[in-house]
């Protein structure tokens, strides 16, 4: 794990995320006003501007800005996880699957992802968000239609390029049966290439997902979301300029922490492609 | 003598949809008896691992069969008995034993990959290997086993490789060009050892090599491929001392030998025929020296004394 570690920017992020991660995880007994966080409103607080007793100020329901900002923590880590984990999850077979078989399988499995990547990835989840409704879990369905394609290519590529290798006809030939050589010969070979493309996604889902509720497709209200809460703040920017701000800082630092450590991902498992 | 394993008439074609793209294998006949070597030599391009991977019934998709493979005890080989018997009763070595072994698992656990299939229990399987890499010739098992691909030699990959061949002792081994990525001295040895284990264990084995005398060492019978067909077959000793087909002949003439100092090796002139075009009456016919207005017709292969010869110039 030293190379999380390995020059001052990245361990920046690794801090960054290591914060992000137990904010997520301990955010209710961290926050200052765990209740506020969770969706309690005090209306006769709202619209404090930053200072000693509120940190990071009130929004317009009088709640601490601070305690709201740690609870939306664990939605954005929660999706990013599991938009990639599934997408990577359901892309990986499909592109296993399409990699070693070849022949028509392979061209159905492609010609789909094509269908999909054809559209803005935004785009297609905003048409799918508005055919299952708003709402958090809808987001996720609607990030993972538009994320498994590439899983499936960068996989079906790679497996085609392992299954010519000699010792996979070999393995075939010695009698290994073809499940057996794709889940330990293929997969195996791409691990790395798998990790890395995770990594790199994790922070551009965040993003995905804050679009999604800035624009009202993804959390509803009352929870505690960075997307949401920009979009809260927006009419309010010039006035109440803390709301709308902190919040993004909070998805500004997340997305760049999750690229960092992307990079150092990639250089680390695939030093040919290093950054000299 | 009980027949092994016989392929009669056996033709590839690879198509395109429905069309025809080449026909590499044209009629291969070959029988192999139980416990005996049968050699099979020729040229570059001429079906020699093409022969090999339609036994092992391995051929690509695109690739289309004609003609019958028997194999003693499970009659024509179809893909359904294929998938029991592959590995297990017949067996095959590569060529190039460095790239026989995925770079990123250690020899240990894809020799464990291979015992995995052949019903042997898991508890046995590490005392199995050790006793099989001891058998080919590799007292530091131990040592081998845990050891990644790229940390051994050529000469030891392939041992790894025959030992994993003969994980479950197999009736039949193919060994496609077993010792031509190797040097001399240790694809000589690689041949000894490929000779005393299947004094041992008895296996038939089917030998592939351009090398005629690798070929002639460990070959009880000897066929000679051209152009996707046989074109001479017969016993090992008949065939090198007394060859008829003018194949063959140019073959072994071009044999470097240490008494022979002086003088050239003989070259056959030309190349082996694309199988992209159609092949009309003999197919060596263009590089032959013999060849006359007798031979725009396609031979036979016919019986001349001990051997099977497809000639229209030769026994007449």
């Amino acid at each position: 794990m030293k190379f999380l570690f390995k020059d001052k920017l990245t361990s920046v992020a690794s801090l960054i995320l290591l914060l992000f991660v137990t904010l997520a995880i301990f955010g209710p007994w961290i926050a200052p006003f765990p209740k506020e966080g969770a969706g309690a409103s005090h209306v006769d607080n709202s619209y404090i501007g930053p200072g000693w007793h509120h940190l990071l100020g009130t929004d317009e329901l009088g709640r601490d800005l601070l305690s709201r900002i740690i609870y939306g923590a664990r939605p954005a880590l929660f999706i990013a996880l599991a938009v990639v984990g599934f997408a990577a999850i359901i892309g990986t077979l499909l592109g296993l699957i399409a990699g070693y078989r070849g022949g028509w399988i392979d061209n159905v499995i492609m010609r789909v992802s094509e269908l999909f990547l054809s559209f803005p990835s935004l785009l297609l989840s905003l048409v799918a968000v508005t055919f299952l409704g708003p709402g958090l879990v809808n987001a996720l369905i609607a990030l993972i239609i538009s994320w498994w394609p590439w899983y499936a290519r960068l996989i079906r590529v790679e497996a085609s390029i392992v299954k010519s290798k000699p010792y996979v006809e070999i393995s075939a030939a010695m009698g290994v049966p073809g499940r057996t050589i794709v889940l330990r010969h293929i997969l195996r070979n791409v691990t790395t290439p798998l990790i890395v493309q995770i990594a790199a996604d994790l922070g551009t889902v965040i993003l995905a997902a804050g679009s999604l509720a800035f624009i009202g497709l993804g959390s509803q209200p009352p929870s505690a979301d960075w997307g949401l809460m920009v979009a809260q703040g927006r009419n309010l920017i010039f006035d109440q300029w803390w709301i709308s701000t902190f919040s993004g800082l909070a998805i500004f630092l997340a997305v760049l922490a999750f690229n960092i450590l992307g990079d150092a991902l990639r250089d680390h498992f695939d030093p040919r492609i290093a950054r000299q | 003598m009980t027949t092994i394993l016989k392929v009669s008439d056996l033709q590839v074609d690879f198509m395109s949809g429905e069309k025809i793209l080449n026909s590499p294998l044209r009629g291969i006949n070959l029988e192999i008896e139980a416990g005996k070597t049968l050699g099979l030599v020729g040229e570059t391009g001429c079906g020699k691992t093409l022969t090999a991977s339609a036994i092992m019934g391995l051929l690509p998709t695109t690739a289309s069969q004609r003609g019958t493979i028997e194999f003693a005890g499970h009659g024509f080989l179809e893909a359904s008995v294929m998938g029991a018997i592959r590995g297990s009763e017949i067996a095959m070595i590569f060529q190039n034993p460095q790239s026989a072994f995925n770079p990123i698992f250690n020899i240990g656990a894809q020799l464990t990959m291979v015992a995995q299939r052949r019903n042997i229990e898991r508890g046995r399987i590490p005392e199995l290997l050790i006793d099989r890499l001891a058998s080919v010739g590799m007292s530091d098992a131990k040592r081998i086993l845990a050891s990644y691909p790229h940390e051994l030699s050529g000469g030891m990959l392939q041992r790894c490789m025959i030992a994993m061949a003969l994980i479950s002792t197999p009736k039949l081994l193919i060994a496609d060009e077993p010792t031509t990525a190797l040097d001399a001295t240790i694809g000589h040895q690689v041949l000894g050892l490929i000779r005393s284990l299947q004094q041992r264990q008895g296996f038939a084995m089917l030998f592939i090599s351009h090398d005629v005398s690798a070929v002639a060492k460990v070959s009880d019978v000897i066929s000679v491929v051209y152009a996707g067909r046989v074109v001479e077959s017969g016993p090992a000793y008949d065939l090198m001392n007394n060859p008829q087909h003018p194949y063959t002949r140019g073959l072994l003439g071009a044999i470097p030998s240490a008494q022979k100092r002086r003088g050239q090796l003989t070259a056959i002139p030309g190349s082996v025929p694309s199988s992209l075009k159609d092949i009309v009456g003999c197919s060596f016919a263009p590089r032959c020296a013999l060849a006359d207005s007798a031979c725009s017709k396609e031979p036979p292969l016919v019986h001349i004394n001990q051997q099977l010869i497809a000639c229209w110039k030769v026994g007449t």
